[in-house]
């Protein structure tokens, strides 16, 4: 993530049928989708719900390089629960490492684990994985999460690229001075003190900040202007979503 | 804009002394005043407290001892000075402490509607204020998106929507390009606005400022 | 210092996002607008600062700096976390939704138990004392974070055990890394930057401090 440039590099966001809906349905979706993923546990319905998930980013037309690098990243810790897991834990055995069995039922339970995860982050991905994270902060304000939750969200989000960029000029700093990372205390020392520019240089910035904001005549109320509309589309795509949910119970428990 | 009333300036500042500590005195019974008509430059040596300066006469920061006059009433504790704020305003070196809103809307909207005008009011505001400066292709922008300049020039704008009778800037073309920089000048020139420009670029000042003054040992010394 | 979605059953995500919400919510009463601004912009850098990447033997890992974050923070540890975690979860797809309070609280509470256990040493103390405290905050609320990480996996089930097992081993390399900025940092603010870590004991926060923004 080093060379990430946070904001700027983010996946824009494709302009399928799942951009268009109101960002509130996007994200009441998304909570909906995946809270209700947690609950199925049997391997028919979790590869469904696989299935479901990838055709929501096909959908949604999210790039597949983004799908793949989110799906990448759960699964190599995925892998090592495959690995983990069964060893020495109950149920019958599939084989044993000398004294110790290799749990058939463990392993199981790791290929339901995997699955669960993989659809809960397609479908993340394809609802919210491209939405600008000010227009989730707007659609919060609307989903009357507190105001001052709000407000720190948009203002953490306005000030990472602002540090990001003192962060790198800090870092190009220490290269210029020959600075090389590696396992040994003068790397924590020299990270301790960057760690400490940038909460010093933090600080005096929202000084500024707050000195700004008086000079504006802030007296303490924030005000929105963010305007949502739902439609119809996001009438049939919440109809979708719960109809998908709906069979995927059916698969479960009828 | 002919300099009338001379004789009843808009900053007034008489016997000011300033300190952040013991170690590090300021100013030393400062006089200072800005006439109607007048954009002022301000120049001195990094760390004369040019911005200081600029503070005390919004009340971020306040000082030890001496009278400060804003807009003919003299000026004492933070109540004073929120009054003050909504009629002098003040351009911060660094745009991005001053633009803390999401979007360039957001930000330039921020100010009058602590000013109390309605959400109609303040969109016809934001509009004409963008579109005075050029601006009205940002509105939806986000701000940590723009360049250099244009957050330069929005933190402008965030202050014109107050419809102040003062403009303090402080460095106002510090790391502009020449492009963005004529069009600071322009701008600037067409307003009528009496200002207070902290600023070290000769040829800026020359085109914009009618008079300067100089920061030193503490004190002002004027200059033509 | 995340638990990934999938794993985890519904009543630990639920009580998780319970116990995440009231720390949320406590952090955030004691909140006014100036201290809000001041907690974002940390937040802020406490994200941008877990990008940093530290040489740990063959692999590299991320700094979390719970510790620090509950020294200079306190309450507002919780909605800091859960902003980051958030934010996390939106622009690069680590964690997600459902486990949003269960990490919350795994980062969280070890940051704010940091803050009650070393903050009045860390802020009134200089040179290797310093150091010190800040090592033991860094590295503490590393090993209490592995702690609920791996308490909470057992909580799922028998067949967690060896992992959670494993992930709290995982923590002891990381404990040491952290404690080292985290005391470092210390030590650093300190110096630098007197009062910064005092902010937090007597409110109103950041009052009185002159040479916060010298003049220019």
């Amino acid at each position: 993530m080093d060379d990430h440039n946070l904001f700027t590099d983010a996946p824009p966001e494709a302009a399928g049928p799942v951009h268009r809906l109101d960002p509130r349905a996007r994200i009441v979706l998304a909570f909906a989708a995946s809270f209700s993923l947690v609950a199925f546990r049997d391997l028919p319905v979790l590869s469904a719900a696989v299935v479901l998930g990838s055709a929501l980013c096909a959908v949604a037309r999210t790039p597949f390089a983004v799908v793949f690098n989110r799906l990448l990243g759960l699964n190599l810790f995925m892998a090592t629960l495959f690995v983990l897991l069964p060893i020495g834990a109950p149920g019958r055995p599939l084989l044993m490492i000398g004294q110790i069995p290799y749990s058939a039922d463990a392993l199981l339970q790791a290929g339901c684990i995997a699955l669960r995860g993989n659809a809960i982050v397609l479908v993340l991905t394809a609802l919210i994985g491209g939405m600008e994270p000010v227009t989730f902060g707007h659609a919060m304000q609307h989903l009357r999460v507190p105001a001052k939750l709000v407000q720190l969200f948009l203002f953490t989000v306005r000030y990472i690229a602002v540090l990001d960029q003192e962060q790198r000029q800090l870092r190009t700093a220490l290269r210029v001075r020959a600075f090389e990372p590696g396992m040994n205390l003068h790397t924590l020392r020299t990270y301790g003190n960057l760690v400490g520019m940038l909460l010093v240089r933090a600080l005096d910035r929202s000084e500024r900040i707050h000195a700004a904001m008086r000079c504006r005549a802030f007296h303490g109320v924030f005000f929105s202007r963010h305007e949502f509309g739902l439609g119809r589309a996001d009438a049939a795509a919440g109809a979708a979503g719960l109809v998908a949910i709906a069979a995927l119970a059916w698969m479960q428990w009828a | 804009m002919d300099a009338v009333g001379l004789s009843d300036p808009l900053i007034d500042m008489q016997g000011v002394y300033f300190d952040y500590g013991p170690d590090h005195p300021v100013f030393r019974d400062l006089r200072f005043g800005l006439h109607a008509g007048e954009r002022i430059a301000l120049t001195g040596a990094n760390g004369a407290g040019k911005t200081t300066l600029l503070h005390l006469m919004v009340g971020l920061a306040h000082p030890q001892r001496g009278t400060i006059e804003i807009l003919g009433t003299r000026r004492r504790s933070e109540s004073d000075f929120v009054e003050v704020r909504k009629q002098v305003g003040l351009l911060f070196q660094d745009s991005d402490s001053q633009l803390f809103c999401p979007t360039v809307f957001d930000d330039v909207a921020f100010g009058p509607l602590n000013l109390g005008k309605s959400a109609r009011e303040v969109g016809v505001i934001v509009a004409q204020t963008l579109d005075s400066l050029g601006l009205s292709t940002l509105r939806d922008r986000v701000t940590y998106q723009l360049s250099h300049g244009q957050k330069r020039l929005v933190a402008l704008a965030t202050i014109l929507a107050m419809h102040p009778r003062v403009l303090l800037l402080d460095e106002p073309t510090n790391g502009l390009d020449s492009v963005h920089e004529a069009r600071l000048i322009d701008i600037l020139r067409n307003r009528p606005e009496e200002m207070v420009i902290v600023s070290h670029n000769a040829p800026f000042i020359d085109q914009v400022a009618t008079r300067r003054s100089r920061l030193e040992n503490g004190g002002i010394a004027d200059g033509t | 210092m995340h638990i990934a979605e999938g794993i985890l059953s519904a009543p630990v995500l639920m009580a998780g996002a319970a116990a995440g919400a009231a720390g949320v919510g406590i952090g955030l009463h004691r909140l006014d607008d100036r201290s809000l601004v001041k907690v974002a912009v940390l937040s802020s850098a406490f994200f941008v600062a877990s990008l940093i990447k530290v040489p740990l033997g063959p692999v590299s890992v991320h700094l979390i700096l719970n510790g620090l974050t509950g020294l200079l923070l306190g309450w507002a540890v919780f909605p800091a976390v859960a902003v980051a975690l958030l934010l996390q979860a939106l622009l690069f797809g680590f964690g997600g939704l459902t486990t949003l309070g269960v990490n919350t609280v795994i980062m969280g509470l070890p940051g704010l138990a940091s803050y009650y256990l070393f903050h009045r040493i860390a802020a009134r103390s200089q040179g290797p004392v310093a150091f010190m405290a800040g090592f033991m905050a860094g590295a503490f609320a590393i090993a209490l974070g592995g702690l609920l990480l791996a308490a909470t996996l057992m909580s799922t089930g028998e067949a967690f055990w060896n992992i959670a097992g494993v992930a709290l081993g995982a923590h002891v390399p990381i404990m040491l890394v952290e404690g080292c900025v985290t005391g470092s940092a210390v030590v650093f603010l300190n110096k630098v930057r007197p009062g910064t870590l005092c902010a937090n004991v007597a409110p109103p926060i950041l009052e009185a401090q002159p040479g916060a923004e010298p003049a220019a």
